[in-house]
């Protein structure tokens, strides 16, 4: 990882750190419970977002390296409907998934960490939906992330804290999934209804 | 708050060296409605805990702060099957890098958690393993049961559904029919696998099984060097398994050794140690079974994995190597193990004879050979057996010592490594020329034993032909190549009598068990589990 990177890297938790302790020096003056679970999980999402950077930064030393194995991509796209860093009342819902085959070998904790950062970037522009799903492109699993914000283009309401370091990851973790025969690669398209679609192709 | 779920029934143990830990996952279990949890801080305790109690689900830390680790408090229990079939084992790991720990492991855990571990994670693992274990609960059952045949059957109606399960039925399904024997079929299973996902590991390990099982050693050889070769495979235990299995069937122990050599620096365990040691100290490569010797004791040393046979055989090493006063020291560390039996009291005499004879003391190592004589109970085709031997040549017990070494010719005497033992130590004692009278002699006479059994089977008179070779069993209990003779000579009289009769069917079960733990995945074994099976299907008609 390059110098610059990390310096918006220590630049965006120094950000995240500033809200989290504005919040507890709230809550030490005035203890309040709704306070105190958002605070919580202001938490739970920074330490997912160390979790993901930590990945990166040892996916830059040595190839970052999948553990596949033979998973149901719906029960993992299921699976999701429970992180512990959704924000309280983030819309989230996994579709039929009617498309999806029934196994893939893919490494879910990877998956899940990508996933995520995904899931946090369509939070941050959908309205009032964001939608999972899954399916089967010739040799490629296609999981995706569907919002209903403003499109691509869109001015992001929380730039200060992003990076773009999400995106990143995910296409990192895409190529982890590499075979001899094809490469893992990450798309965000247009929705045609507007909003934005994010894929994970998986070989 | 305890409130019934899916999971109340399950009965918990956590593993771990710290308190609040401890506490922690207790908490986590009690939310999934877990409530009877026990914890216990040390691997000893636990396996105590194991072996009195079946739990369903162990949650177990990795890094327990001690001599032993949670990967090989694992292996440990599963090995010596103190672990039920049916009991979940989780590892909770600080490490990123367990994956790779884990992959390269003798046994995997059903599941590896991430610290910080969520009550949420844990549900999620404990689910997808029960949905597994539900899955496929019916295949187990028949291979419970030893039922391979209704397994198949079980695996093909998992695979009917082609659902999420569908790998996992296919990779037992490959296994189920490699061991029935049907090698053409398991490689065409390995070979659908490897269609559907290319490269995938268990696929390809079964494949190199596969030749191996039909001996096409050059072919296993070959596939398993290929895996080794690839970045996923260059951990792999298995395929370094296969290679030396196929190595030492072409007959090419020196190699064997090296492949041994390459494992033990993949996973630094004392058993790999010891398994390098074992063949450089036949191959009388005694400076590598020294070092490796010293390996399996340091890896092992105050953990649950220590072994009092390190300690002999390094000892018997160190003899060899004229180094006495080492070896006499080396005897003295045994001193406190509490696993004392008669065998190991026999070979520590044994040694310490053998070092007293090159320290010119006669009158010792001639004490210490009678008292090892006397102390063994029977001979086997053992290395504790050829170093009493040993012992009794060189104190000028010749013909004890011939006799038992003709003995453990007997006891086993279709098995190379027992023979090259022994050749190795007439060499030593100033015997060589009765290589071929020891070796052939007992060889001959086992020979002659088996060949008049199967003349009286030929001849009609079958009661008369099985009271034979089973005297010989009574004589030698161990001896593969007789127990496979047995097995086959019952499983023909029961075709000729073509009725069941239970007490020699019995009987058959008896030897391929004791076969299939004399003789781990081995082809001939296999072959006669098949053979058995096609005359019990012969008789039911």
């Amino acid at each position: 990882m390059n110098n610059e990177m990390l310096a918006l890297l220590v630049h965006d938790i120094k950000n995240q750190l500033g809200v989290l302790e504005a919040e507890l020096s709230l809550l030490e003056a005035e203890p309040e419970q709704g306070r105190a679970h958002r605070a919580h999980q202001h938490c739970a999402q920074l330490r997912q977002r160390l979790i993901a950077y930590l990945l990166l930064y040892s996916g830059s030393e040595n190839r970052m390296t999948a553990a596949a194995s033979d998973e149901s991509p719906s029960e993992f796209l299921n699976s999701l409907l429970n992180v512990s860093s959704r924000p309280d009342g983030a819309p989230l819902r996994v579709d039929s998934c009617l498309e999806a085959p029934p196994f893939w070998y893919f490494d879910p904790r990877l998956v899940r960490i990508a996933m995520e950062a995904g899931l946090h970037n369509a939070w941050r522009f959908a309205r009032s939906d964001v939608v999972l799903s899954a399916k089967q492109s010739g040799d490629f699993l296609v999981l995706s992330i569907e919002d209903d914000g403003l499109g691509l283009g869109a001015k992001d309401p929380s730039a200060e804290s992003s990076t773009g370091l999400g995106m990143e990851l995910c296409a990192m973790v895409a190529k982890a999934h590499s075979t001899a025969a094809h490469e893992g690669r990450v798309e965000l398209t247009p929705r045609p209804q507007g909003g934005t679609r994010f894929e994970m192709w998986l070989p | 708050m305890a409130y019934v779920t899916a999971y109340s029934h399950i009965e918990a143990l956590v593993i771990d060296d710290m308190r609040m830990q401890q506490t922690t996952l207790r908490g986590q279990l009690t939310m999934l409605g877990i409530v009877k949890v026990e914890t216990t801080g040390s691997a000893e305790d636990a396996l105590r805990m194991i072996e009195s109690k079946r739990y369903d689900l162990i949650l177990c830390d990795y890094n327990l702060n001690q001599k032993t680790d949670g990967q090989q408090l694992f292996e440990y229990a599963r090995e010596r099957q103190i672990l039920g079939p049916d009991t979940l084992f989780f590892m909770i790991t600080a490490e990123n890098s367990y994956a790779s720990v884990a992959a390269a492991s003798e046994h995997m855990p059903d599941s590896y958690l991430l610290k910080p571990v969520t009550a949420g994670e844990i549900e999620s693992r404990l689910k997808l393993q029960l949905d597994r274990r539900e899955a496929l609960l019916t295949i187990k059952q028949y291979l419970a049961k030893q039922d391979l045949p209704g397994a198949l059957t079980a695996c093909d109606a998992v695979l009917a559904k082609k659902d999420r399960w569908y790998m996992q039925a296919l990779q037992l399904k490959g296994q189920i029919e490699l061991d029935m024997g049907h090698i053409d079929v398991a490689k065409q299973v390995y070979n659908d696998a490897l269609k559907l996902r290319p490269g995938l590991m268990w696929a390809q390990i079964g494949l190199a099984r596969s030749f191996k099982a039909e001996g096409k050693y050059e072919e296993a050889k070959q596939l398993a060097q290929a895996i080794i070769g690839t970045p996923e495979g260059a951990k792999v235990l298995a395929a370094y398994d296969v290679l030396v299995q196929s190595l030492e069937a072409q007959e090419d122990p020196q190699a064997a050794l090296d492949v041994l050599k390459e494992s033990a620096q993949v996973v630094p365990s004392a058993r790999r140690h010891r398994q390098v040691a074992e063949s450089a100290y036949r191959n009388g490569d005694l400076e590598t079974a020294n070092a490796s010797y010293a390996l399996a004791i340091k890896s092992s040393q105050g953990s649950l994995t220590a072994q009092l046979q390190d300690q002999l055989a390094l000892a018997q090493t160190l003899v060899e190597q004229n180094e006495p006063d080492l070896a006499l020291n080396a005897l003295k560390q045994t001193g406190t193990k509490n696993l004392r039996g008669p065998e190991f009291k026999a070979l520590e005499l044994a040694i310490a004879s053998q070092a007293h004879t090159q320290l010119g003391m006669t009158k010792e190592a001639a004490e210490e050979a009678d008292q090892a004589l006397a102390a063994m109970s029977e001979s086997k085709a053992d290395f504790a057996t050829v170093a009493v031997a040993k012992a009794a040549l060189q104190s000028g017990k010749t013909e004890e010592g011939l006799k038992l070494l003709q003995d453990a010719v007997s006891a086993d005497h279709e098995n190379t490594r027992i023979k090259q033992l022994i050749t190795k130590t007439l060499n030593e004692t100033g015997n060589a020329e009765l290589v071929d009278q020891v070796v052939g002699t007992a060889t001959a006479l086992l020979k002659t034993r088996v060949s008049d059994a199967k003349k009286m089977l030929r001849n009609e008179q079958i009661d008369e032909a099985l009271k034979l070779i089973a005297v010989a069993l009574e004589d030698y209990p161990e001896n593969t190549a007789v127990l496979l003779e047995a097995t086959q000579m019952n499983c023909m009289a029961l075709r000729r009598n073509k009725r069941i009769d239970p007490a020699n069917i019995e009987l058959v079960r008896g030897y391929l068990t004791k076969l299939e733990k004399l003789l781990p995945a081995n082809e001939r074994v296999t072959q006669m589990r098949r053979y058995f099976r096609e005359t019990l299907n012969l008789l039911k008609g």
